[in-house]
C-alpha cells in the first residue's frame, strides 16, 4: 500500500472536504462527551444534596 | 431486545460497555479507510477528487439512516410512550443534521470540479436540503415548547410526516433526471458497480461512520438519561 497525499490541482475541494468532516466529527464527540460528563456530574451533585438533606 | 432495552437502567448497563467498544470499533476502521482513501489511485474520469466520494457516501448515508432512527424512535415514543425511546428521538437528530449537512457541503465540494458547479436544484441535491430542514424544524420544535412530553409529541408526528422524504431522496435519481449518478454499491446496474480498489476504502469508511454513529447515538441517550434524572432530583429538592 503507498499512500500519499498529493492530490495535485484539485487541493483546494479535497482538503477542505475532508478537514470539515474531521472538523464536525470531533465536534460531534467533544459535545457528546462533554454533555454526558456534564448531567451525570449533575446527578452526582444533586444526589448527594439530597442524601444530606434526609441526615 | 429493544424490549429488554427499554428499561433505562438496563440501556445504561448495556450502553456502559457498547458505547465505547464501538468507538474503538469506528475509529480503527476510520484509520483504516483514510489509508486505503489515500492509497488508491486517481479515477479516469474524476481524477483526484473521487476521494472525496470515501467522507461524502458515508455521510449521506448516515443521514437518511439517522432520520430513519429518527422516525422509529419517534413512532415507539407516540405509540407505546416510551421515555427512552423519546430520549432516542431527542439524541439522533443534532447527529442526523450533521451528517445531512457534512453530505451536501462535500457534494457541493466534490460536484464543482466534476459538474462544474457547486450547486443545482436537481431532485437528489433538493431532497437532501429538504432532509436537513426536516432536522432543523425537529430540533426548532423541541426547543420551542417548553412542556418536554408536548415538544415529543409534536416532534414525533413532524419526524413520522417527514419519512415520506427517504424514499424521495433515494429513487430520485431514478424517478428523475439528474446530474447526481445512480448507485454505484448496492443495487448498482451492471458494469456500473465500484471496483475494489473503490469499494475496500468506501466500505471500511461506511463501517467506521456506521460505528462511530452509533457509538455517539448511545452517549447522547446516556447524557439524556442523565439530564432527565437530574431534572427529577432537582424537583425533589425543590419540594423538599
Amino acid at each position: 500500500m503507498h499512500i500519499s497525499f498529493e492530490v495535485g490541482r484539485y487541493g483546494p475541494y479535497i482538503w477542505p472536504a475532508f478537514g470539515l468532516s474531521g472538523l464536525v466529527l470531533a465536534a460531534l464527540i467533544g459535545h457528546s462527551l462533554a454533555s454526558v460528563r456534564h448531567w451525570r456530574r449533575e446527578v452526582e451533585r444533586l444526589q448527594s444534596q439530597a442524601d444530606a438533606k434526609t441526615k | 431486545m429493544f424490549a429488554a432495552l427499554a428499561n433505562p437502567d438496563r440501556f445504561m448497563a448495556f450502553s456502559r460497555w457498547a458505547a465505547p467498544a464501538l468507538g474503538v470499533i469506528a475509529a480503527v476502521l476510520i484509520v483504516a479507510g483514510l489509508a486505503y482513501s489515500f492509497s488508491a489511485p486517481p479515477d479516469y474520469q474524476q481524477h483526484e477528487t473521487v476521494r472525496i466520494m470515501f467522507i461524502h457516501v458515508p455521510a449521506a448515508w448516515l443521514s437518511m439512516f439517522a432520520y430513519a432512527c429518527l422516525g422509529g424512535a419517534g413512532f415507539l415514543s407516540l405509540v407505546y410512550r416510551h421515555a427512552l425511546a423519546d430520549m432516542a428521538a431527542r439524541a439522533v437528530a443534532p447527529l442526523g443534521a450533521a451528517f445531512t449537512a457534512l453530505a451536501l457541503v462535500t457534494g457541493s465540494l466534490w460536484g464543482r470540479p466534476t459538474w462544474g458547479t457547486w450547486w443545482v436544484w436537481d431532485a437528489r441535491l433538493t431532497s437532501e436540503l429538504v432532509l436537513l430542514l426536516l432536522y432543523l424544524g425537529y430540533l426548532a420544535l423541541r426547543a420551542a415548547l417548553d412542556d418536554e412530553v408536548k415538544a415529543g409529541r409534536a416532534a414525533a408526528i413532524l419526524a413520522l410526516v417527514g419519512l415520506i422524504n427517504l424514499p424521495i431522496v433515494h429513487f430520485s435519481v431514478y424517478w428523475w433526471n439528474s446530474l447526481h449518478q445512480g448507485a454505484s454499491t448496492f443495487g448498482a446496474a451492471k458494469g456500473a458497480g465500484l471496483p475494489p480498489v473503490y469499494l475496500i476504502p468506501l466500505a471500511l469508511m461506511g463501517l467506521g461512520y456506521t460505528a462511530l454513529f452509533g457509538c455517539l447515538w448511545l452517549v447522547r441517550i446516556r447524557a439524556e438519561v442523565w439530564r432527565r434524572r437530574a431534572q427529577v432530583l432537582s424537583l425533589r429538592l425543590a419540594e423538599g
